[in-house]
């Protein structure tokens, strides 16, 4: 389907995520919710933020971002087609205290504002505002490294692609 | 081939938890399974393209299935989705 962009466009910066948000990354399989923790989607790193602004992990294009604007799906430079899925159950919030900055075809720099939340009125709520980062086509990249059990700075390497 | 309609209930309609386990139900047999609703389509092996569809509650999705498998698959999925509450 993505086929088009499996291949490498450029040197070894391509090959890493960043950090969306500054917070603790933790391994996916600490997640609550077995649709992540069990990597049913992909592999990849979660990361509990302690800001409500999500940065783009890397170059490339938005895919698309959910109609509830909780979750964005990307295609990276690198042929990485992710998600990022701000909290857990979130959808249920149906947009409420998320503000989109990006709509899909947009191409972006990493780095670049996807999304910003009140992290602390959705907390309020009851939700777990852990952000999986989601390489859905993980089979894609058999030496991928998943990145966990540190406090992060937005835009800090989580993943390791190659 | 096997085909039927299924009306999404489910108040979020068509996200990423009913889809990871119609994929990860689907991934079982061999069969390949189209999907379709609002006038697109969708490889439904494919969590991507499924999203993209963006279908919600009161949408019809039509399901397809061809393959050695297909029967077991399609009722399997019949069985399975007011189970996982879509």
């Amino acid at each position: 389907m993505f086929g088009g962009l499996k291949k490498l466009f450029g040197g070894k910066e391509g090959d890493v995520l960043l950090s969306p948000v500054p917070g603790k990354a933790i391994p996916m399989s600490e997640v609550n919710d077995p649709t992540f923790s069990q990597e049913i989607l992909g592999k990849g790193t979660a990361v509990i933020p302690s800001e409500g602004r999500i940065a783009a992990p890397a170059d490339g294009e938005i895919t698309m971002v959910f109609d509830t604007k909780h979750a964005i799906s990307m295609n990276t430079s690198s042929g990485a087609e992710l998600i990022i899925h701000v909290g857990l159950d979130t959808v249920q919030l149906k947009g409420k205290y998320f503000t989109a900055h990006v709509k899909a075809g947009d191409q972006v720099k990493a780095g670049d504002l996807l999304l910003e939340f009140d992290l602390q009125k959705i907390k309020d709520q009851g939700y777990d505002v852990t952000t999986p980062v989601i390489v859905c086509n993980s089979q894609a990249f058999p030496g991928i490294k998943c990145l966990a059990g540190m406090e992060v700075k937005a835009l800090d390497k989580i993943i390791e692609l190659r | 081939m096997i085909a039927w309609e299924y009306k999404i209930c489910h108040e979020e309609g068509l996200h990423v938890r009913p889809i990871s386990y119609i994929v990860s139900h689907l991934m079982k047999y061999d069969c390949r399974v189209q999907v379709e609703s609002g006038g697109r389509k969708a490889d439904g092996r494919d969590l991507m393209e499924l999203l993209a569809l963006g279908a919600g509650k009161g949408q019809m999705l039509k399901f397809s299935f061809e393959g050695r498998e297909e029967k077991e698959a399609a009722e399997q999925l019949l069985r399975f989705l007011p189970e996982i509450g879509l």
